[in-house]
């Protein structure tokens, strides 16, 4: 497991390594996807029609799933090679999630959502308080101790990228981040999640099925191309 | 501050405070309910035992033994036989005896039991067994004609008349048909006694004597009236008759144990009398009254468990409304270990608060029951929590709630994360 303060080199192994990846999705469908790579630092948009199993290969990456088979590495480690609370830690520290609904802890302050991913971080807790006001300072969020539900939408958006990149992780997962905001308010949320990702030195791997993501992105794939599907019916049919 | 589990803890308790507050009273009332029995429980044990002090044998004319130790030495009730002052001498002349003190009850002092002793009984007869009475005041009775009259008073009986040394007090005893009052003998306070911690403080001593001259002076008066005299001879110590002086009970105290058993079977065979263990009579007592103990022990677990049993279900309901927390906090790293402890931990945490504030609660009613019971018994009942059942109780319900939590943890632990994450609505 790599140290958290690591600078990206062109050497550093890859964010994410996907090989020979097979699941199961929806009604008997089954997806194949031979490789998928993203470099240290990358930021790849993945776009493809809603039921294609777009969150289930998030959940795969992040670990939450097991695949049917194939392999998944997150910054040189095999993500499903680790059992139980190692994977669950290794997540924890070098893959952060951002929803679409930002499932922010209830009850909690903007600070407190922070600090509760650094629980589970490697750095020392003297300086979880200094590092989530940081963040939370950078991403502009103001009102750092007021319960986070108290907070506009935009507001909670940037506690929940800050939340997401405090243990500086290899890899941000962001499944349809913007699905529900308004085009002005979606292309705000994109420049918080893209740009805390570039000063955290994480990859990000993006799912949108929204076409004008695209153009902010390096490097866009859409599921459809890169995988295989085979089953029963037609995956847009397969809801 | 960094957060650590305790803090997740904490938060969790105050974001749910009523259930946290209901189901903590709910095993509060368990612990304080069960520390508060237990408490007086052994307390009346201990105090009905210590009464007994070093006596090794209570010899009455009572038909039950137990009632004869419940009017002999805790002052519950008057005997109603006697034992005759040449049977008394009988006792006291055994030689295995090593000393044998007589003890005449009858009348009650504005609700005080008196009870006639003999001078030696103050320096033979330990009440806790250990030391024997001492004087907050005044003196014990007086020697000769001059102290036949004192009276020496229990700490409870003198705090409860408010007499003091040197205060006088009249027992009238009897009337005749005709309604007029006999004789009055007047009585002076010579001392006070130190609390024993024994149903003795309750009592009101005088001399043995006085309570001959008393009863001697009314038979002597009607004798008198019945042979048609007006006049009869006053009773002093000299010229009471062995037949004036009853005894209702005798503590009686070996030179060595192993003899007790003996001069049991010597009082009861020869003559004819009642030998009472106190201590055992006593045990024997408390046995009885045990089994109803056991019952409102019990009753008091099975608020405890029905406690710890609203600590599951408020628990297992929150954890409906925290899946996505839990979910939450899995996708942040934290293991499904880490969130069966944190639910463990909140129930332990419940079952904390719940004990502490029950503890509270029974030093309180611990020593409102204990004075109610010191009333009605007659007894001096301490209220004091004891430290070993604290801990003990204390213990058992953080166990069983955390017990308790096992359930909500366990659904904590299989909470499904992704599809506890989907986007609401």
């Amino acid at each position: 497991m790599g140290n958290q303060h690591e600078r990206v080199t062109p050497d550093a192994p890859a964010a994410l390594s996907v090989r020979g990846l097979r699941f199961g999705y929806g009604r008997g469908w089954t997806v194949h996807l031979p490789t998928l790579e993203i470099a240290a630092g990358e930021q790849v948009l993945l776009t493809g029609g809603s039921g294609t199993g777009k969150s289930t290969l998030l959940h795969l990456i992040a670990g939450l799933i097991d695949p049917a088979e194939g392999r998944v590495e997150i910054a040189g480690q095999g993500v499903h090679a680790l059992a139980g609370a190692k994977r669950d830690l290794f997540r924890g520290q070098h893959v952060g999630m951002i929803f679409q609904t930002f499932h922010l802890l209830e009850g909690f302050s903007a600070r407190e959502n922070v600090l509760a991913a650094l629980m589970f971080s490697s750095i020392p807790p003297r300086e979880h308080d200094r590092r989530a006001a940081d963040l939370l300072a950078r991403l502009g969020v103001q009102r750092i101790d007021a319960a986070a539900g108290e907070l506009s939408v935009g507001q909670q958006q940037r506690v929940a990228v800050a939340r997401a990149v405090a243990c500086g992780p290899a890899l941000v997962l962001a499944d349809e981040p913007t699905a529900s905001l308004d085009p002005e308010n979606a292309a705000r949320a994109m420049d918080v999640i893209q740009s805390a990702c570039r000063d955290q030195n994480a990859a990000l791997l993006c799912t949108s099925h929204d076409p004008s993501m695209v153009a902010r992105f390096s490097r866009s794939l859409a599921l459809e191309s890169i995988a295989t599907f085979a089953g029963e019916s037609n995956p847009q049919e397969a809801r | 501050m960094p957060m650590t589990d305790m803090s997740l803890v904490t938060r969790s308790l105050r974001a749910h405070r009523l259930s946290t507050i209901v189901t903590a009273l709910m095993v509060a009332i368990g612990v304080a309910l069960l520390m508060v029995l237990l408490t007086v429980r052994d307390s009346a044990s201990r105090a009905f035992l210590r009464g007994t002090g070093n006596m090794h044998l209570l010899v009455s004319a009572q038909e039950s033994r137990l009632e004869s130790v419940l009017n002999s030495v805790f002052h519950s009730g008057i005997p109603q036989r006697v034992v005759t002052w040449d049977k008394f001498q009988a006792v006291a002349s055994l030689p295995p005896v090593d000393w044998a003190l007589a003890t005449v009850q009858g009348d009650n002092y504005r609700g005080y039991a008196t009870m006639g002793v003999q001078s030696p009984f103050f320096e033979k007869f330990l009440p806790d067994g250990a030391s024997p009475m001492t004087l907050a005041s005044g003196t014990f009775f007086r020697a000769g004609e001059a102290g036949v009259f004192d009276v020496v008073l229990g700490s409870s009986a003198a705090a409860g008349t408010g007499l003091k040394v040197g205060d006088t007090l009249t027992i009238t005893h009897g009337t005749d048909e005709k309604g007029h009052v006999h004789d009055e003998f007047k009585f002076t306070v010579s001392g006070v006694l130190s609390p024993t911690g024994t149903a003795h403080d309750r009592v009101v001593f005088v001399t043995a004597e006085s309570k001959w001259i008393v009863h001697a002076d009314e038979f002597r008066a009607q004798a008198a009236r019945a042979a048609g005299k007006s006049e009869h001879e006053e009773p002093t110590t000299a010229n009471l008759t062995p037949a004036e002086k009853p005894v209702t009970a005798i503590y009686v105290k070996m030179r060595a144990t192993p003899t007790i058993a003996q001069v049991a079977t010597i009082v009861r065979n020869e003559l004819g009398l009642t030998a009472a263990y106190p201590a055992s009579e006593i045990r024997r007592l408390l046995g009885i009254v045990g089994n109803a103990d056991v019952v409102l022990i019990g009753i008091a677990i099975i608020v405890m468990l029905s406690g710890a049993l609203s600590v599951m279900l408020a628990l297992y309901n929150s954890m409906e409304h925290r899946r996505r927390q839990l979910a939450v906090l899995r996708v942040l790293g934290a293991s499904q270990e880490r969130l069966l402890s944190l639910v463990l931990s909140e129930s332990a945490a419940i079952g904390l608060i719940g004990a502490a504030i029950g503890l509270v609660v029974a030093a309180i009613a611990g020593q409102v029951t204990a004075a109610f019971l010191s009333g009605a018994l007659g007894v001096p009942i301490s209220g004091a929590v004891d430290p070993v059942w604290a801990i003990i109780v204390v213990s058992g319900a953080v166990l069983l709630s955390a017990l308790a939590g096992l359930v909500p943890a366990i659904r904590a632990y299989r909470t499904p994360v992704i599809s506890s994450l989907r986007p609401i609505g």
